[in-house]
């Protein structure tokens, strides 16, 4: 079937099979392999996306439900080689270790600083319970996103 | 899935016609949907609808006294809701407590009401609303009680052709007050073990209308009819709640399963409806006695 949506900012026309799934379509005709597949039933958040800023989990979307709506993976956030204040963030607190459940955090972690800058810890515990990480303990993960909205704050 | 052939209409006379012909799978936010095929638990549909973009079944009214909820409202869509903070408080507490924020992005009320789980946590509050479902056809409407709707895990008395288009429920007054409990293995991610949702009427401190519903403890949800009758005529206090706790434990079936134990579960129910009767109580103490 023939579906029309934007993909980071690009205006796609695809041709699809019916029964595809969403984070299938992003690797393999795309090639946006940042979006991973950890459980593949919406319990890891490995391959959440940003489906018209929010954040959804790509395993449990099929591709034909994209029809007409703007989606985000974790290749748009960055303009050319400036990371964007959440990446960064990442970065700078170490966040990441093998760096697998980073894409969908800093997606998840995204979504929450763009309708709430100045989130309360809370309000960050929960936009990322839906994401999974093995190494990290969540701590930096926690930091990191505090100084991303912080530097959010700051660039007002 | 390949073989799979996906409708997307956009109105709902269209989506009818397409039902009516092909009875197709229902595939709302698809969080209970896909899950279910790719774990073999459904055979890859030959006919999927994907309702997503049809607005009419999205957001939330009211007129008159009548509350009318869209199929597709999203529980995200709940929270951020103030008419439903106001008119049913107790079904935004339980939208917090589902999955995570991109389940609660995606998963719908229709589709938590179809999938008819006993866990499903949006059907306690709705059976102590005494809510409707509304469900159309191309041959027309029909008005379903929700606690006559479900028949056991995962089956309904919905028709093939139909959709599940809105809930609607009578708006409270002041003399109403809600509770929805939850009792899950941890915060995110978990499904209920337990719940329990309340409405009492309220009115000089005498308990008029009462209703209690239970999730998770039976084959359906359930009412907690003997505890629904303990509660007619009397005063809420601390003696009370937990006569009607203990009455409440009578009135379900809970099973073992992998999420919990039959005889947990039933001790649990008279937990959860002792703590929503107690804060009640202590919201009236708080605010003047009623
Ligand atoms: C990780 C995870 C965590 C979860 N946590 C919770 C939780 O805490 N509490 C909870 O209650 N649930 C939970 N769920 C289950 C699920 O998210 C909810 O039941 C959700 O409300 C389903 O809605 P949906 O729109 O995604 O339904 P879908 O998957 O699209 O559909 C579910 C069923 O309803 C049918 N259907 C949907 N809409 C209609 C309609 N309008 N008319 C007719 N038929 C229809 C479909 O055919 C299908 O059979 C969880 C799921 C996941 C994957
Ligand atoms: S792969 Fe989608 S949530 Fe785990
Ligand atoms: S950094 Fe390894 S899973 Fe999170």
């Amino acid at each position: 079937m023939k579906i029309k949506f934007r993909l980071n900012g690009r205006l796609i026309n695809a041709d699809i099979p019916g029964g595809m799934r969403l984070i299938d379509l992003l690797r393999e005709d795309f090639n946006l392999t940042g979006t991973r597949e950890g459980c593949g039933k919406g319990e890891c958040g490995a391959c959440t996306v940003l489906l018209d800023g929010k954040p959804v989990n790509s395993c449990l979307v099929l591709a034909a439900q994209l029809k007409g709506r703007a989606m985000v993976t974790i290749e748009g956030l960055s303009d050319g080689d400036t990371l964007d204040p959440v990446q960064r963030a990442f970065l700078e607190a170490t966040a990441v270790q093998c760096g697998f459940c980073s894409p969908g955090l800093i997606l998840a972690a995204k979504s929450l600083l763009d309708k709430y800058p100045d989130p309360s810890e809370e309000q960050i515990k929960r936009a990322i319970s839906g994401n999974l990480c093995r190494c990290t303990g969540y701590s930096k993960v926690f930091k990191a996103i505090k100084m991303a909205s912080e530097t959010h704050r700051n660039s007002k | 899935m390949t073989q799979t052939v996906i409708f997307t209409p956009k109105s709902l006379s269209e989506a009818l016609e397409v039902l009516n012909d092909k009875k197709p799978v229902v595939l709302a936010g698809g969080t209970d949907l896909l899950v279910q095929i790719k774990g073999g638990g459904i055979p890859p549909p030959r006919y999927i609808i994907a309702i997503d973009n049809i607005k009419a079944l999205k957001g939330i009214k009211k007129n008159g006294r009548k509350v009318r909820i869209g199929a597709l409202t999203t529980f995200e869509e709940i929270l951020d809701s103030e008419l439903l903070a106001k008119f049913a408080p107790h079904l935004l507490e339980a939208s917090y407590e589902i999955g995570s924020p991109q389940i609660r992005a995606r998963g719908t009320i229709g589709g938590n009401i179809m999938n008819a789980s006993p866990a499903g946590d949006s059907i306690p509050p709705l059976f102590v609303l005494e809510a409707h479902l509304i469900l159309q056809s191309i041959e027309g409407r029909r008005k379903v009680a929700i606690s006559q709707f479900h028949t056991g895990p995962g089956k309904t008395i919905r028709r093939r052709d139909e959709l599940l288009i809105g809930i609607e429920f009578e708006a409270g007054d002041k003399s109403s007050r809600y509770f929805f409990m939850r009792l899950g293995t941890r915060k995110a991610l978990a499904i209920a073990k337990v719940s329990a949702a309340g409405m009492l009427n309220i009115k000089n401190g005498h308990i008029g209308k009462a209703r209690i519903a239970l999730g998770a403890v039976a084959p359906t949800v359930v009412y907690a009819h003997g505890a629904q009758d303990l509660l007619a005529g009397k005063s809420l206090s601390p003696e009370v709640a937990l006569l009607v706790a203990n009455a409440a434990q009578n009135d379900c079936h809970p099973i073992d399963d992998i999420r919990s134990q039959a005889e947990y579960r039933q001790a649990m129910v008279g937990v959860l409806v002792e703590r929503g009767l107690m804060r009640i109580m202590n919201e009236l103490n708080g605010d003047g006695q009623r």
